[in-house]
């Protein structure tokens, strides 16, 4: 808003302006996406900081919460240990701190050993969107750590996303379950190829869409579906999740139902960005 | 001009929060929308250009990073501004129905714009479950979430004010 000292300007006047840079800009964006970019740069150097602070700052209170919890509850039971519980209290603090730490981790260590064969990275999940439409998380890491659009990214054991956006000190994802997500996977068992799609109208349940299935393959409950071989963007192999009532479709010439993540969406904090591109 | 920093400054507080905090207070996966009161606020108590000016810098942060249409939140959020502005000789410090209504209805109608342009549009035509599941318990967050920051967010705009009028009186004097 840069105005000038002798020419005063209307709110109307304003608006109006605003508006026609806007349809414009809304009109440049479904072409390209580099519009936003020295914006992002700028931005970033301010937000991602004040981000990854809160989000540490986050981390810390609600291990603390749950440590207060356990500790009213403890205390009502045994009123009278009251004063040695708060001293213990204290010292635990500290070692369920490094223990929580240590759990997640041996997870990911694990998790480590069943891709082994991929270079992988571990980020932080530091904010999410800012709406409630779009499944969608920035992390801590971004091109000067060497990730790159369209890196795979997975957590406990399963695929989580995409990276689809990379400044020097973010990268943002996009989930499986979000609606724009299309993944191409296949059953582990038999090879046969689907289309994995996320939902929003899904989101209570927890499950997403597994598509267009021959309708000649024998698919059952529990098959595990993994990213397919002829994926253009997804690495061969990851776990996407676990087939759920798979019927025929009304055409009859393709089958569809539901897929169970592997990843839970609703607590991740930390990925693994997998740094081997398709 | 002064001012004019402050509530950038504070338009990036509020991302931040918005895209930390206001995640983990969700309920059933709905979260607060503390953006959108950035300029209702701003523009109820100081006018229709102050609420043009904080729903174009509210409006930018919010399409940076992560809305796909580059420029639809700016435009959105400038309307609300505006919008909000027409009520300000309305202002009253002390009855807050006036800002509840327009955030009630800025927030059904941004979210609903976001369902046509982000879900009806690609044949996810269940308008009563989009509208029922996100649209009115995110509503119903923001204005809660109105409820708890109207006077802080009033607080702070006497602040703002406070800073630019001392400006103001140094400039006459300084003539």
């Amino acid at each position: 808003m840069k105005k000038l000292p002798s020419v005063s300007i209307s709110s109307k006047q304003w608006l109006t302006g605003i508006t026609i840079v806007c349809v414009l800009l809304m009109g440049i964006s479904l072409f390209t996406d580099q519009i936003a970019v020295p914006m992002k740069r700028i931005a970033s150097v301010i937000v991602i900081p004040m981000q990854k602070g809160i989000n540490d700052i986050g981390t810390y209170v609600y291990s603390k919460y749950t440590l207060l919890k356990d500790f009213s509850r403890i205390s009502e039971e045994n009123l009278k240990l009251k004063e040695e519980i708060a001293k213990l209290t204290e010292e635990n603090s500290q070692l369920s701190q490094n223990k929580y730490e240590l759990e997640r981790l041996r997870e990911l260590y694990e998790l480590d050993d069943k891709y082994a064969n991929y270079n992988k990275t571990a980020a932080r999940v530091i904010a999410k969107e800012a709406g409630n439409w779009y499944s969608v998380f920035t992390i801590d890491k971004g091109s000067k750590d060497g990730i790159e659009v369209d890196m795979n990214v997975i957590a406990d054991g399963g695929l989580v996303g995409i990276v689809t956006d990379v400044g020097e000190n973010y990268a943002i994802v996009r989930t499986i379950i979000d609606d724009a997500n299309n993944v191409s996977g296949m059953l582990i068992n038999s090879g046969a190829t689907c289309t994995v799609e996320g939902s929003l109208s899904l989101m209570d349940s927890g499950y997403i869409y597994v598509k267009y299935f021959k309708n000649d393959t024998d698919v059952r409950d529990g098959d595990k579906v993994v990213t397919s071989n002829i994926s253009s963007k997804y690495v061969e192999g990851i776990l996407i999740g676990y087939v759920k009532e798979v019927t025929t479709d009304p055409n009859s010439l393709t089958k569809s139902g539901y897929l169970i993540p592997v990843v839970d969406f609703e607590h991740l904090q930390e990925v693994l960005i997998i740094l081997d591109k398709k | 001009m002064k001012r004019k920093l402050c509530i950038t400054a504070l338009v990036i507080v509020f991302y931040c929060l918005q895209t930390t905090f206001c995640k983990t207070i969700a309920i059933a996966s709905v979260s607060p929308n503390i953006m959108i009161l950035i300029p209702i606020c701003f523009g109820y108590f100081k006018g229709k250009d102050e609420g043009i000016f904080a729903g174009c810098v509210t409006g930018l942060m919010y399409d940076i990073f992560y809305t796909s249409v580059f420029g639809f939140s700016i435009l959105a959020f400038t309307y609300v501004g505006y919008i909000a502005g027409l009520f300000q000789k309305e202002f009253d410090q002390k009855r807050m129905i006036i800002p509840m209504i327009i955030t009630a209805m800025a927030s059904f109608c941004y979210d609903f714009l976001i369902y046509i342009g982000g879900f009806l549009l690609f044949n996810k035509l269940d308008v009563i479950f989009y509208v029922v599941r996100i649209i009115i318990p995110g509503m119903m967050y923001t204005l809660a979430a109105m409820a708890v920051l109207f006077r802080p967010m009033y607080f702070l705009s006497g602040i703002f004010e406070k800073k630019d009028r001392r400006k103001v009186t140094e400039y006459v004097s300084g003539n």
